[in-house]
Order: C-alpha cells, then sequence, then structure tokens
C-alpha cells in the first residue's frame, strides 16, 4: 500500500534505496553466475545459486517497483516469492557442503595415494581375514619382484617366496593377524636370482565403532642393508667382546662420569671383584688409599679439558688393591676414546706380581754368584797358598836335608862311615814322597778313578773321618751298578767329601752314615749324621751371603750337572743331606 | 497487519537458521563461511522485522527490514565473488 506523506515519502525513498542497492548487487552475482565458465563449480550449485540469487532479485525488484509507484503488479508475486528465498539458502548450503566433503575425500585419497605410492615401504590394506586385499602399493613389485595383480588375485601369494626357514614364523603372525593382534615379524624372501631379502613386517587391525575388527592394515619394509649391518657391528662386538673376555690383561674403561663402564673376566679374576658389582662404581675401591685423590683430579682433569697428562698413552707401574685388602704391583697403559660425543678412557692393566718376584730373585741370584765368584778367587787364592806351604815347608825343606846329608856324605866316604848318612837321606826322601802323595791325593783322589765313587767314599770315610776324627762311621751301598760320567764322579765325589768336613767342623756329631743307592736313571746319596743339626730355612735364606756358600756352592754344582740337593734337618735332631745326580745312561 | 507469507517466510528462515546450527562446524570450513552466515542472519533480522513491523512502530521496522535486504544483498553478492575467486584460484 502507497502512504501519500512526507514521512511516507522518505521511508519509502530509504526502502527503495535499499532494495535498489540489494538488486544493483545481486544482478552483478547473477552476472557472474551466468557468464563463469570454469569447471570446477558443479552445475547443481551453479544451478542452486542462481535459484537463490534470481528468487532474491525478483523480491527486491518488485520491491522497487512496489514502493516507487511504479507497478504494483509485481506485489503479490514478489511476496510469494520471498517464501522461496530460506528454502533456497537451505538447498545451496548443503549443496555446498556435499561438494566440500566430496573435494575433502578426494584430497584425502590423492594425498594417501601419493604418500603409498611413493614411500619405500609397501602399504596394503586388507579385509578383517586377509581373504581380500583391498590395497597394496606399488613398492611390493619392487621388493617382492611380483606383480600388485597377483597379490590382488591371491592374497596369499606373498608367502611362495618367504625362506623355508621362515614360514612357519609368518604362519603364526598370520594367525595373530586372524586374531586382531599386532603383529611385528622379521623374515627373509628368497628371490628369483636367489638373492635373499630381510623383510620388516607391522600388521595393525583396523576396528570400526563396535570394536570389531573390519578391516587389517601393514607395512613391510626391506631391511636387507639394516641387517648387514646389523650383522656386521654384531659380528664385530662379538669379536671384540670375545677379545676383551679371553685377554689375560684386565681391561678397564670409564666415562666422563669417572665411573666403571667396562670390567672383563681377568680384571675381575685380578682384583677378585665380579663385573656386576664394578660396573657403575668408582675405581677407588682398586687402587690404595694414598692413590685415590690423586687419580679423581686426574679424571676430573682430563674429562674437562681433553688435555692429558703425561700419563696417557705410557705404560705404568702402580699398585692395585684386591678385594681382601692385599696390594700387588700391576703395569697399566691408558688410552683415551670418544663413542657419541662421550669421552672414555681404557685402563689395560697386568698383574706383574710374579715378574717383580722373578726379577728380584734374578738380582739375587746376581748377588750370589758376584760372591761365589769372589769365594772362588779366594778360596784359589788359599788352596795356592796351602800348596806353596805344602812344598815349601815339607817337601823342599826334606829335600834340602836330603841334599846336605849327600855333602855330608860325600865327606864321609873319605872317612869311610857311609852306612849311616844313607839312611838318614833315605828317610828324607820317603818322607817327601808321603807328602808329596797326599797333596796329590787332596787334589785328585786317585781311588776314584782306579775303583769307583763307592769304593773312593768308603775309603775316604774310614780314612779321613774316623780315622782322624775317631767319628764312628758306616758306609752302605745297594750293590747296583751306577755307571757316571767322570765329570759327575768327580762333582758327585767333592760334594760328598764336602759335607763330610762339615760334619766333621760343625756337626759336632759322633757317627755318620753314608748311603749310596741307585733310583732309576740316577744315584743317590745320603750324608746322614747324628749331630746338632740346624734350620734349613735359616740356611736357605743365608744362601744370599757367604754363610752357607759350602752347601750354596753344591747345589749350584749339583744343578749344573742336572742333580739336586735335599736337605732335612732340625735343630739337635741330627742332619740328613740327599745329593742326586743322573747316572749314564746304558747303551 | 500480518501477512501470511511473511509468517511462512519466517517459519522457513528460522528452519534454515537451525540448519546452519546443526552443520556450522562444516560450513565454517566453506570459503568466506562468515559472509554467507552473515548474510543468512540479517536476511532473518529483515524477515522478523518485516513480521513486527504490523504489530509496533510500523514505519521503523519497515525501514529496517529493507536496510536488511540491502545489506543481504550486498553480502551475498560478496560471497558469490568470494566462491568464484576461490574456485578460479584452484
Amino acid at each position: 500500500m502507497v502512504r501519500i506523506s512526507v514521512e511516507g515519502f522518505a521511508v519509502n525513498s530509504i526502502v527503495v534505496v535499499c532494495d535498489l542497492v540489494a538488486l544493483l548487487a545481486i544482478a552483478l552475482a547473477m552476472a557472474a553466475v551466468c557468464t563463469y565458465r570454469g569447471r570446477t563449480l558443479p552445475p547443481i550449485i551453479r544451478a542452486l545459486l542462481g535459484g537463490l540469487l534470481a528468487v532474491k532479485l525478483f523480491h527486491s525488484f518488485s520491491n522497487v517497483m512496489e514502493y516507487s509507484g511504479l507497478s504494483t503488479v509485481f506485489d503479490p508475486v514478489g511476496d510469494y516469492v520471498e517464501i522461496l528465498e530460506p528454502v533456497f539458502w537451505v538447498f545451496v548450503l548443503y549443496a555446498f557442503l556435499q561438494e566440500a566433503a566430496k573435494r575433502s575425500m578426494e584430497e584425502s585419497e590423492l594425498r594417501f595415494r601419493q604418500l603409498a605410492e611413493n614411500i619405500r615401504e609397501v602399504f596394503w590394506l586388507a579385509n578383517a581375514d586377509g581373504s581380500e586385499m583391498i590395497y597394496i602399493s606399488p613398492a611390493y613389485e619392487q621388493i617382492w619382484g611380483r606383480s600388485c595383480e597377483s597379490l590382488y588375485a591371491q592374497p596369499r601369494s606373498f608367502m611362495d617366496v618367504v625362506h623355508p626357514g621362515d614360514r612357519q614364523r609368518v604362519l603364526a603372525g598370520l594367525e595373530q593377524r586372524r586374531k586382531g593382534e599386532l603383529v611385528q615379524i622379521e623374515y627373509r624372501i628368497v628371490q628369483s636370482d636367489r638373492t635373499i631379502k630381510w623383510i620388516s613386517s607391522r600388521v595393525f587391525p583396523i576396528v570400526d565403532k563396535t570394536g570389531r575388527v573390519c578391516r587389517v592394515a601393514g607395512i613391510a619394509e626391506d631391511i636387507t642393508d639394516r641387517k648387514g649391518v646389523e650383522e656386521t657391528l654384531s659380528r664385530n662386538e662379538n669379536l671384540l667382546r670375545t677379545i676383551i673376555n679371553a685377554t689375560r690383561d684386565a681391561m678397564i674403561a670409564i666415562g666422563d662420569d669417572g665411573l666403571i663402564s667396562l670390567f672383563n673376566p681377568a680384571a675381575e679374576q685380578m682384583f677378585g671383584r665380579t663385573r656386576e658389582e664394578m660396573i657403575g662404581q668408582s675405581l677407588d675401591v682398586l687402587m690404595p688409599a694414598e692413590y685415590r685423590d690423586r687419580h679423581r683430579e686426574y679424571v676430573r682433569s682430563y674429562f674437562a679439558t681433553g688435555k692429558p697428562d703425561g700419563a696417557m698413552g705410557r705404560t705404568l707401574e702402580l699398585p692395585g688393591v684386591r678385594r681382601d685388602g692385599t696390594v700387588f704391583a700391576m703395569e697399566i697403559s691408558l688410552s683415551a676414546g670418544m663413542v657419541y660425543e662421550q669421552k672414555f678412557v681404557v685402563a689395560v692393566a697386568r698383574d706383574i706380581t710374579e715378574r717383580k718376584k722373578v726379577e728380584g730373585e734374578l738380582l739375587e741370584n746376581r748377588a750370589r754368584l758376584k760372591s761365589l765368584a769372589s769365594e772362588l778367587s779366594v778360596a784359589e787364592e788359599r788352596e795356592r797358598r796351602r800348596l806353596g806351604g805344602v812344598l815349601h815347608d815339607k817337601v823342599s825343606q826334606l829335600l834340602v836335608i836330603a841334599k846336605m846329608k849327600l855333602e855330608a856324605i860325600r865327606q864321609r866316604i873319605a872317612d869311610g862311615c857311609v852306612e849311616t848318612g844313607l839312611d838318614e837321606v833315605t828317610d828324607s826322601l820317603d818322607q817327601a814322597i808321603d807328602d808329596a802323595r797326599t797333596l796329590t791325593f787332596d787334589m785328585s783322589y786317585p781311588i776314584l778313578y782306579e775303583l769307583g765313587f763307592e769304593a773312593a767314599v768308603a775309603e775316604w770315610l774310614a780314612d779321613e773321618v774316623e780315622g782322624k776324627h775317631g767319628i764312628a762311621t758306616e758306609f752302605e751301598d745297594d750293590g747296583q751298578s751306577k755307571p757316571m760320567d767322570s765329570d759327575v764322579r768327580a762333582v758327585l765325589f767333592r760334594d760328598v767329601r764336602e759335607l763330610l768336613f762339615n760334619v766333621v767342623r760343625h756337626s759336632k756329631a759322633n757317627k755318620v752314615k753314608v748311603s749310596v743307592a741307585r733310583a732309576g736313571e740316577q744315584i743317590r746319596v745320603a750324608v746322614e749324621d747324628n749331630g746338632v743339626g740346624f734350620d734349613p730355612d735359616e740356611v736357605a735364606s743365608a744362601f744370599s751371603g757367604s754363610k752357607a756358600f759350602g752347601l750354596f756352592s753344591i747345589r749350584e754344582r749339583l744343578g749344573h750337572i742336572g742333580g739336586s740337593l735335599q736337605i732335612k734337618s732340625a735343630a739337635g735332631c741330627g742332619c740328613k743331606v740327599t745329593l742326586t745326580a743322573p747316572l749314564k745312561k746304558e747303551s | 497487519m500480518i501477512q501470511q507469507n511473511e509468517v511462512v517466510t519466517l517459519v522457513l528462515g528460522v528452519a534454515a537458521l537451525v540448519f546452519v546450527r546443526l552443520y556450522y562446524s562444516q560450513i565454517r570450513r566453506l570459503p568466506c563461511a562468515c559472509v554467507v552466515v552473515a548474510a543468512l542472519c540479517v536476511s532473518m533480522v529483515g524477515w522478523v522485522a518485516t513480521n513486527v513491523e504490523a504489530l509496533v512502530w510500523g514505519k521503523f521496522f519497515q525501514v529496517v527490514e529493507h536496510l536488511c535486504y540491502g545489506c543481504c544483498g550486498v553480502l551475498v553478492a560478496v560471497w558469490s565473488w568470494c566462491v568464484f575467486r576461490s574456485r578460479a584460484s584452484r
């Protein structure tokens, strides 16, 4: 209805202006819809959008015509066309939503395909029981060397190339898959050219809203290269572990926290501590207390600055401490390394207790040999002096006397009284002959070479020990043949004689027994007395000095010819010394 | 005086708004969703005003109604332009 008033005119003017604006805007939009030539907007959307715009256009047009007073023809039509506007709104929005959903689905599928078809892993999707393959990515053809179509036709055909040794495991995995369990399995496949590939397969059940497994998805990856690297690493690790475990040197590694990260069996044996108790512990317990602070400071300084002091790369001699608290000498060499940006130090230690002991013994033996050499020169000088004394005091004197007496005989020949002088000369010469023989016997006992070792010992025992010193003697021989090299015989006789001298000088014995027996390929001579005896350990410790030089010399001489010396004695219980020497092998 | 067609339009408009509310999470992902929702809302205000003008403040609500139609027309044109532009850019 048109109102003829000023107020009504103003209202109508505003209304007309508004509707004209709407008319103009919608007309432009309509023109855009009609002239759009793109293919991305589906025709149904264009039609619905066009319909909405047409309704609005007609409604605005009828309003303009009505309120401007140009015509009322369109008014009732416009009013009823207006009813269609909300309906078109719903249709237009619904159509857009459908289109958006469709596009979203297409984009999602596109992304999935781009992903599945470009990754190196095989991605697959099957129904719940695995009887139908829904999707398999093209990487299957590359890895398995078989077509995707063959798998679509026979979903289990991938099993044909599975290595016979792994088939049971794969079948067990398929059974797990059927139960809807997560499966992760590694197996081998054999390709047509007989090359073997390692496959890592993971299978995931896909459940619907009710929790029922509706599909199964999986990813299979070619891990041949990784397996190769793993095997090489494992082999190297086993080799390294074998070396570390087999080495007789203790190997201990510490990290930059100063705690032990490696403790091999040799270290366990050396320190008397187990690997389990030492891993993660400090090195403190393995060294004497006075070394600990210095060691801590060294470790802290090295790991802080990375600069080793003189110890790194060198071999040091340090003391170690066993579980029972005993301290022992060890030779240790340090080296540094780095694993994954983490520094570590490895110490290789060797127990040198035995070596130190042997070194000590060597030094002791050297000193003893020096002493022996000195004693030998003294003994030689003494023997020379004795021989000189005997020759000068006895033989020379007797010869001088004999000469003087012969001069006197020359005088007496003139007087005709020769008989008495010749007797005196004869006595002097006899005495000289006796002295010379005694001297000869002292230097080399002729019976030893003429009648043998047993006879020489028996005679010397009777003459020298019993005859000269009044000690009761007993000689015992088993009567068996005892062939000896002349050197062995001389050494053995000399040693028996020296032992008997010792009995005479030191034992205060009143009885001595010498027994000679054959023991296999050896001769065993025992010199036994009932004297005061002595402590063999004390004598052994005195071997290093000159106190027990005689026994030491006997032991050394016997050792040289392959024999040995055994002393059995105690204070107040006499003494038994057994000499053993090798016999000459009878051909 | 309340007219039958205006009441029907209002009822259908409310139904359209209910539809928008129900699918708002998806509608908001449409290109220039705020423009189209604003256009519908402005249009709804116009439909309400055309019914109210028969009861009170007839001239005022009449002006409001047609102002809303004008705004709605502009917003719809803008939205259409947005839709075509976004399609063209794909």
